[in-house]
């Protein structure tokens, strides 16, 4: 069995090259050079301006572009919302950024009354080139209402598109394709994840939504991840094709709506095994999701039931010293693996 | 500002529309052949049409559940109108929104809402983009007095007002909300009052006089696109029927006479009675006009009823944008 | 006035719902006065009538409840209170229908909250009121501007006897003015005349239409009469104020015709006069923070029941609000007559509760 890291399937941008950028850095790339380009994006939202967002995400973008282009509004994610659906049908391009995923709670009916229907209501006649920016992902003891992955209730509303970035290279790349749609979309940063580095091209490229990568190929079982379980996920790769000599193929579908079933239930067809990992609670989550679309399209390739690795159904605990096993890891991913293969899983 | 002999004709013309629209569709409604829920906009014809006489045409409205009025007075075709009520291929939507998302975007009218309170927001964005572009166009959110109570109504006005925004927000207090009065649900009287909260200013203006409210709108309408942000205007006005369908008595929630004291007011007849009586447009020009106008609906009626079920091949497009 | 005797000590609140709202929020710089402003008002004027000693208090409800919440635990004090039925539709018919009701009550004493066009729909209602005028509305050239608490104690006084009417009031003037039927469609005679009234002015203007009522351009003035000219007010008796200053005390009052070119160009400005000849040119502010420039041909001293007629086509303004237009022809008449409400003085009244002012104790004289 070999593994070996392949470039990414599907992109503009042939290679990676070897610069480096964190994360969110690649995504303030995407900002600056989209922003420089078109004149209709601009960006709004709480503390974007001047602060360059909580996190930073938006740093540098008001010196260059100003107030008029980057609002700091109020505490407000309906308006926040609001705003960029009513802006982007009357032709802007608006990127509206969420500070925590939890707050899409707060802003549900602007985004899935309003956003997601508003081009089907209208028989087709409206474009809604809104994008909403947003950080998720649990594991910084921000606790139950900041640390949240809500995908799954996003990509049950038809017209939205959903998209988990898991590297630097990635969220640069699935940024521009999500300001450049002409569709609602939302774009989760994981807060973990920040300062994660990794090479990124220069130029300004698109990776197209909708078009899974498959990060590691292998042949024993499929892992299908997204946002940081992708990196989980192949440090639990590395270790047990170290240790036990089992190559995982770990297939990140990039976007979890639209979701690349194809290239998924390809690989399940191929390593007759799969597991879907994710950051979100396991009732009702994608891994569900998944593995009925799986055991449509692929029942009879598959050796074993189809596994999934996720959040227990509890709301995000404060202290580290419960957190750290809630969240998935290398550890549970490896002995989830392993329970799927039928291999004996040590500690167990 | 006095209206000059076209604007009245156009006031005239813009409430007729609507209420000869209206009472058809409450006919059709009445004779089940149209499906779904219908809320009929019959009373206050005036705010719509003062209003929207008073805008450009390039101006966006965002509109409510109660939202015909609000295209019809934008301009909109009565035809697709009423074959998107009735469900049809040629409606505005192509029988995908009906009556709750009926819209026309060409005429910069951004649709009505079935969610209370969810068009300012998107009003406001609308106002963001105006002025983003430097142009003098405004956007006007119509809502009522319940959608005032929701939240999403507060976070728009507050940040039209912080960003200093190009919207005229338009409340149309009819007294009720659904089947309850406006007093149950409300500790203030004039929804205006909320306007100095937000630091905007706000008017009250009779939502039964067209040319009141026109009056109003222009104001609004200049201050805005003078850069000098939002302004609220509260038009006093009443539904003739019920919240849905086309009872007008017999309610548990209020009283036949409340309801026979403000047709007393009913807009369209004493718009009549003034302008025949100051002489500007003749009792003959206005039947003419009426005729007109009830021939455009009867037409309308008969192109919807003519007009197609959607091909069940529709149902699953218009859900995304397809992207090269 | 009833026999104060026979009914228990009466003051009535009649506080206009939509006073301190119209469109002069936008067309000028007048304040919003919101609900819980009045409602405060309220309570405190009924508070002070109690405290005067008022055993009635009769409020005028509206559709929105002020009444009911500024008593909120008052009847507790064991003072009677009657609220007025709740009408249909919020309106100035409401002011007068309750000033109707004060009188056939009894009220002693009635306190009035709004501006100057509250206080007409409240002399419609009841003439010779005794009022007390507080502002809360827009143009307030006959209220004034003071403490609700005291001018509830005040209106507690008369109410009760403690003070007399005559001593702590004066009779105010009115325009009353009468407007003929508008000519019938054939041409026949017209049918009649209808009362109308103001309290402090009456202007033709060259609208067409009442719509949302307030008068603000200065470029539709044809011509007004005054009743109070004071320097020292807002609204369009200012204008009247600049050429003949009239007290509210005294007789008569200001005739002013403005000229043919009032509505051309360059009257906006600070500048001299517009057109040359004998027109004047008069800068005065006709709304809360709107000083217009209005050129004048004639303005004269109006006698005592002296009549005016105009002439439509217009609108005529009371008090600041369009409220009755004129066809073409069709004629309306305004006299300056002494017979206007009683306005209670809070001031004078507390004193001669204080033992400071002597009773007179006879009716004060009419000119």
């Amino acid at each position: 069995m070999s593994a070996t890291e392949t470039a990414p399937a599907g992109t503009a941008a042939a290679d990676p090259g070897e610069r480096e950028l964190t994360y969110l850095g690649a995504f303030n790339e995407a900002m600056f050079q989209l922003m420089r380009q078109d004149e209709d994006i601009f960006v709004a939202g709480e503390d974007v301006g001047v602060q360059g967002g909580v996190f930073g995400s938006f740093k540098g973008l008001a010196e260059e572009f100003g107030d008029r282009r980057c609002v700091d509004t109020p505490i407000a994610e309906q308006a926040i919302v609001g705003l960029g659906i009513g802006a982007a049908v009357a032709g802007l391009r608006p990127v509206v950024d969420l500070m925590f995923m939890d707050f899409v709670m707060v802003a549900m009916d602007q985004i899935a009354n309003q956003a997601a229907k508003l081009k089907y209501m209208f028989g087709g006649k409206a474009e809604l080139p809104l994008t909403i920016t947003t950080n998720g992902g649990a594991g910084l003891s921000a606790a139950a209402q900041h640390s949240q992955s809500l995908e799954a209730m996003l990509c049950h509303v038809p017209g939205l598109k959903v998209v988990m970035p898991s590297s630097p290279y990635d969220l640069k790349g699935l940024m521009v394709a999500c300001v450049r749609d002409n569709n609602p979309t939302i774009i989760v940063k994981n807060k973990r994840m920040f300062g994660s580095t990794g090479p990124v091209p220069e130029e300004l490229y698109e990776i197209p939504l909708g078009v899974a990568n498959v990060v590691r190929e292998g042949a024993d079982i499929t892992v299908v991840a997204y946002g940081r379980m992708v990196e989980e996920s192949a440090k639990a790769a590395k270790r047990l094709s170290e240790e036990q000599g089992i190559e995982c193929e770990i297939v990140d579908p990039r976007t979890v709506q639209p979701l690349d079933t194809e290239t998924i239930v390809a690989s399940a067809k191929k390593t007759n095994r799969i597991v879907v990992v994710h950051e979100a609670v396991r009732f009702g989550g994608l891994g569900a999701e998944i593995a009925a679309q799986v055991q449509e399209e692929a029942f009879d390739y598959l050796d074993a039931p189809v596994g999934r690795i996720a959040a227990p159904f509890s709301p995000i605990p404060f202290s580290p010293g419960l957190e750290g096993h809630y969240v998935p890891n290398a550890k549970r991913i490896s002995a989830g693996i392993l329970e799927t293969l039928g291999r004996p899983v040590p500690g167990a | 500002m006095e209206p000059s002999l076209e604007t009245l004709r156009d006031l005239h013309r813009r409430m007729l529309r609507i209420r000869l629209f209206e009472e058809a569709a409450g006919r059709l409604f009445e004779g089940n052949k149209m499906p779904g829920f219908l809320h009929l906009y019959v009373g206050q014809e005036a705010v719509a049409s003062g209003v929207c006489v008073a805008m450009r045409e390039d101006d966006q409205v965002s509109s409510t559940h109660r939202g015909h009025g609000h295209l019809v007075a934008k301009g909109g075709d009565l035809s697709k109108m009423m074959a998107e009520l009735m469900g049809k291929a040629d409606g505005y939507c192509n029988g995908k929104g009906g009556s709750m998302h009926i819209c026309d975007l060409d005429l910069n009218m951004l649709g009505a809402n079935g969610i209370v309170g969810g068009g300012a927001p998107i009003a406001v964005g609308a106002g963001f983009a105006n002025k983003y572009r430097g142009n003098d166009t405004v956007s006007v959110a119509f809502f009522g007095d319940g959608s005032t109570n929701i939240g999403a109504f507060h976070e728009a006005t507050n940040m039209a007002a912080a960003l200093q925004l190009p919207v005229l927000f338009v409340c149309e207090n009819n007294e009720y909300g659904e089947y309850t009065p406006r007093h149950k649900v409300m500790a203030i009287n004039d929804v205006v009052d909320r306007a100095a909260g937000y630091g905007i200013p706000g008017v009250i203006v009779d939502g039964m006089d067209a040319i009141a409210v026109y009056e109003a709108a222009m104001e609004g309408l200049a201050r805005a696109r003078a850069g000098d942000g939002p302004t609220f205007i509260e038009a006093k006005t009443y539904r003739y029927y019920n919240h849905h369908g086309v009872q007008t008595l017999g309610m548990k929630y209020r009283t036949d006479e409340e309801v026979e004291e403000w047709k007393k007011k009913d807009c369209i007849e004493a718009f009549e009675k003034r302008v025949t009586e100051a002489g500007l447009i003749t009792a003959d020009e206005l039947a003419s006009t009426r005729a007109d106008i009830q021939a455009e609906v009867d037409a309308a009626v008969e192109f919807g009823e003519n007009s197609p079920m959607p091909d069940v091949s529709t149902l699953l497009t218009d859900v995304y944008t397809e992207m090269a | 006035m009833s026999d104060i005797a026979s009914t228990p000590a009466t003051v009535g609140v009649i506080a206009n719902p939509l006073a301190g709202k119209d469109i002069r929020r936008l067309v000028a710089e007048a304040s919003p006065t919101s609900d819980m402003a009045k409602i405060g008002i309220v309570r405190r004027a009924v508070i002070g009538a109690i405290e005067g000693g008022a055993e009635r208090v009769i409020l005028a409800d509206d559709r929105r409840g002020i009444a009911a919440r500024a008593i909120d635990g008052l009847s507790a004090s064991g003072v009677k209170i009657l609220v007025l039925d709740e009408p249909i539709i919020d309106s100035g018919m409401n002011s007068q229908r309750a000033a109707r009701r004060c009188r056939e009550e009894g009220a002693g004493a009635v306190i009035v909250l709004g501006g100057d066009g509250t206080h007409r729909d409240v002399a419609k209602g009841w003439k010779s009121a005794p009022l007390i005028a507080l502002s809360t509305g827009t143009n307030n050239v006959f209220p004034r501007q003071i403490e609700a608490t005291v001018a509830g104690h005040a209106a507690g006084l008369v109410a009760s006897g403690r003070v007399v009417l005559a001593d702590a009031s004066a009779q105010a003037k009115c325009i009353e003015v009468e407007v003929e039927s508008a000519q019938a469609d054939d041409g026949g005679a017209a049918a009649g005349v209808t009362d109308d009234l103001a309290l402090v002015d009456v202007a033709l203007v060259s609208n067409t239409f009442t719509a949302s009522r307030a008068v603000w351009d200065a470029s539709t003035l044809r011509e007004l009469v005054a009743a109070i000219a004071e320097p020292a007010t807002v609204g369009l008796s200012a204008v009247a104020a600049a050429l003949a200053p009239t007290l509210r005390t005294e007789p008569g009052g200001v005739h002013v015709r403005f000229g043919e070119s009032n509505g051309s160009e360059g009257l906006d400005g600070a500048g001299g006069p517009a057109s040359p000849g004998p027109d004047t040119t008069v800068r005065a502010p006709i709304a809360p923070g709107l000083y217009s420039s209005v050129v004048v041909a004639s303005h004269r001293r109006l006698g005592s029941g002296e009549a005016v007629e105009v002439e439509g086509p217009g609108s005529l303004s009371f008090d600041g609000e369009r409220d009755v237009t004129l066809q073409r022809g069709q004629r309306a008449t305004m006299t300056i007559t002494a017979d206007g409400p009683h306005v209670i003085d809070v001031e004078q009244a507390m004193r001669c509760a204080a033992g400071t002012t002597p009773s007179k104790h006879q009716p004060a004289e009419n000119d």
